[in-house]
């Protein structure tokens, strides 16, 4: 029996419909100039439609090879020489060591902290001055699920500023919450192709049309000479199976997670000394608890050999203490003894069930073993 | 005329009777080393070694693998070619204006090295020397003659065949391995038992290798990391027989009913059992490990005697006398330093109690060792081993 309980670090891919007809008919490359290549070209754009319906944006869409390309690329694209930035303590790494890269060439970084798990939109717009060229904050958080206000944050600096850049990283925000940019002023936004059910390798960064991106690649004039190299069309395919799928049931989808986290609480709740990172504005398919005096990484091991496979905080920062669980105050023996749940509709009440057995009787048993 | 690598040996010569015995051991190793090298045949000559049939592409291949197989003292890519003088002059001063190309100053210092191994040959060694020197600087430019400072020496041996060569290229030393029996490694992910490794292997040691791990308080990743380990030293070591152990229960076994700290050196005294038991169904002769006096708590005299004490085979520790910086040195030249530093949790570091004894006492340890039943404890963990051979 496996039981998957790592949804937020990828999700297993529902893309059967694809691969067939990649194989079979959509396998061109697109930049060609005959029928089946045409089509191949036609149905990316298909792909870039329907990212900008399911978030409601208003503008391009070039693809990437993921998140981390596609955030590195919106910050990077508001680059000016000594301006002024800001994003949060929390962000993903992709997002903040791209903030440490440009301290690095001279820009000014201001990092806001969360209160509690949250980012408050007053609390960013105090930063916000003249010179401000990009504000960058998470829709929702990787590690603890916390949603943040994106309405209201970017509302709040481009009410103080109206010439600054905003981005979001929506990866862990796609069909986990409602969203809808139009009327947002949200200048980029980040997707993710894998954390839907689709493959990894592929991205998508939504631009405003009067922000048009810089290129951090040189070569042909694929993806408008803004990314060049031969498209990633199998991806991008699975893509748009993903976002159909996903638009058509998301409401179901929420409604057996927003169940399946009610019983996650409840459970931890009876596990002894369990405490639960849990944020006032989340959403449901992400649960941190730490359980201090064990290790995380045992924990989950531990529970990996019995096919049970729940996360260490965020899979990208193994071993070391979570520099975002840290930012919100999480003590450091907390801190080092988080793990990251997190659910997909496919998951079943019984899973979890089976998974809290496991977690009270790992974490009991680990916890006879602590350094004397 | 052809090219060949000479290959000159270490120790081998102090060996006597059993000379055949360790140069055999040698062509094989080097032959293996070799394996990639298209037409390459490995020949006995008189007190050295032939390399014949490397093509030119994969000469700078096959001299790279020739410096990892210890016993080799020093080895020189060389023209082969009837004895006759000149003629090897011609073929010295093709091979010294080759290696002139390296120097972009105006005059170069120089030497000729005459070896008359075939005392036959007429011309004595000093007048060959100079009558070579002579056909050099008549070809090649902008060279000078120094005696006693040479930058480029020109070497001709004069043999049952000419040999003509420019470079001497060290060698790893030591003895081939295979030529003095096999012994266990206790191999960590850390940087001295690899090294230890090596360094007995050096001495013509083959080697088995024995690995704790402690899942899951230890990662997949971690052991990955000792196969790299393994993989790294076999390069110098040939195969490696690598046994991976279990140890976690015997390590909560310990934690529940031992002091705590007793903890380290009752766990050392259970691997170096274990450890023994393999090496014993391995045909090991001995056991070998990476401790050096005093490093840590386990490794003082008093440590060191009561972890001895708990097997019968002899137990090298070929880096008992050195300190950190050596072995870290040792390490870089063996290639296994950046694999060893990689952070993933080693089995040694998870059950540390805060402060282990230094100083252990016999009459404890048969005390909490009483309590145990160690040869179903040992016998456990011998049946949950893996064995894989690496190199």
């Amino acid at each position: 029996m496996k039981i998957y309980l790592d949804n937020a670090a990828t999700t297993q891919p529902l893309i059967d419909k694809t691969l067939v007809s990649h194989i079979k008919t959509a396998w061109y490359n697109p930049s060609a100039a005959y029928a089946p290549a045409e089509a191949v070209f036609l149905e990316m754009k298909k792909t870039r439609q329907a990212l900008c319906d399911v978030t409601g944006f208003d503008g391009g869409c070039i693809f990437t090879s993921g998140g981390t390309e596609a955030n590195n690329m919106a910050i990077l694209s508001a680059y000016k020489k000594g301006a002024h930035y800001i994003t949060s303590a929390i962000e993903h790494p992709c997002v903040y060591e791209t903030f440490r890269y440009l301290e690095t060439m001279g820009a000014q970084v201001d990092y806001v902290r969360p209160n509690g798990f949250c980012i408050e939109a007053e609390d960013v717009a105090a930063l916000v001055r003249s010179d401000t060229a990009l504000v960058s904050i998470m829709h929702v958080n990787n590690e603890t699920g916390a949603q943040n206000d994106i309405h209201a944050i970017c509302g709040a600096v481009k009410a103080k500023n109206q010439n600054a850049a905003f981005h979001s990283d929506g990866v862990q925000a796609l069909f986990k919450t409602g969203i809808d940019l139009s009327k947002s002023g949200v200048d980029y936004y980040t997707v993710s192709a894998h954390k839907i059910h689709a493959l990894k390798g592929t991205g998508a960064l939504l631009y405003s049309n009067n922000k048009a991106p810089i290129r951090l690649h040189f070569g042909g004039d694929q993806e408008y000479a803004l990314r060049p190299g031969t498209e990633n069309t199998l991806g991008i395919q699975a893509f748009y199976e993903a976002l159909e799928r996903g638009r058509d049931g998301f409401s179901a989808a929420l409604e057996i997670v927003n169940g399946l986290h009610k019983k996650l609480l409840e459970g931890l709740s009876a596990i002894d000394g369990a405490e639960v990172n849990l944020p006032d504005i989340k959403v449901p398919h992400i649960v941190s608890v730490s359980f201090p005096g064990v290790r995380a990484e045992v924990l989950v091991r531990a529970l990996g050999e019995k096919g049970i496979y729940i996360g260490t905080g965020a899979a990208c920062s193994r071993g070391k203490l979570s520099r975002v669980l840290t930012a919100c105050g999480v003590g450091k023996s907390s801190a080092k003894g988080a793990v990251r749940i997190s659910l997909s509709a496919l998951n079943t009440a019984h899973e979890l069930a089976v998974c809290l057995e496991e977690i009270g009787y790992e974490v009991k048993k680990l916890r006879r073993f602590g350094r004397r | 005329m052809e090219n060949v690598i000479i290959i000159r040996y270490a120790e081998i010569h102090l060996k006597g009777l059993n000379r055949p015995y360790f140069e055999k051991a040698l062509v094989k190793n080097a032959a293996e080393a070799l394996r990639h090298i298209d037409g390459a045949v490995v020949r006995r000559g008189e007190s050295r070694l032939y390399v014949e049939g490397v093509s030119d592409a994969q000469l700078g291949q096959a001299l790279e693998a020739l410096k990892y197989v210890f016993g080799i003292h020093s080895f020189s890519p060389a023209v082969r070619l009837e004895q006759d003088f000149e003629k090897a002059a011609d073929v010295l001063a093709d091979l010294v204006k080759y290696e002139r190309m390296r120097y972009e100053r105006e005059t170069v210092r120089f030497k000729v090295d005459v070896k008359r191994a075939d005392k036959s040959f007429p011309l004595p060694s000093m007048k060959m020397a100079a009558a070579a020197g002579g056909v050099i600087l008549e070809r090649v430019g902008g060279l000078k003659v120094d005696l006693t400072d040479p930058e480029i020496t020109a070497y001709i041996e004069m043999r049952d065949m000419a040999y003509c060569f420019t470079r001497i290229i060290k060698g790893p030393g030591g003895m081939p391995v295979g030529c003095n029996g096999r012994a266990a490694l206790l191999l960590s992910g850390g940087i001295d038992s690899p090294v230890a490794g090596c360094m007995i292997a050096k001495r013509g040691v083959a080697l088995s290798a024995v690995h704790f791990e402690s899942f899951p308080y230890t990662s997949d990743k971690a052991l990955d990391k000792v196969f790299d380990l393994a993989r790294i030293m076999a390069r110098y070591t040939g195969e490696i027989r690598l046994h991976v152990i279990r140890f976690t229960d015997i390590q909560t076994t310990l934690y529940e009913q031992c002091p705590p700290d007793y903890l380290t050196v009752l766990m050392r005294r259970f691997m170096m059992r274990i450890a023994e038991r393999i090496a014993k169904a391995d045909k090991c002769l001995a056991l070998v490990t990476g401790e050096s006096v005093g490093q840590v708590a386990s490794q003082t005299l008093e440590s060191l005697a009561v972890t001895n004490n708990a097997v019968d085979l002899p137990v090298l520790r070929p880096l008992v006398g050195m300190d950190k910086i050596e072995i870290t040195e040792l390490a870089e030249k063996y290639g296994t330093f950046k694999t060893s530093i990689l952070p993933y949790e080693d089995c040694c570091t998870v059950f540390v109690p805060k402060h282990p004894v230094t100083k252990p006492r016999m009459s404890e340890i048969d005390k909490a060792e009483e309590k145990l039943d160690i040869g179903g404890m040992i016998d456990a963990a011998v049946a949950g081993g893996k064995a894989t051979t690496i190199g």
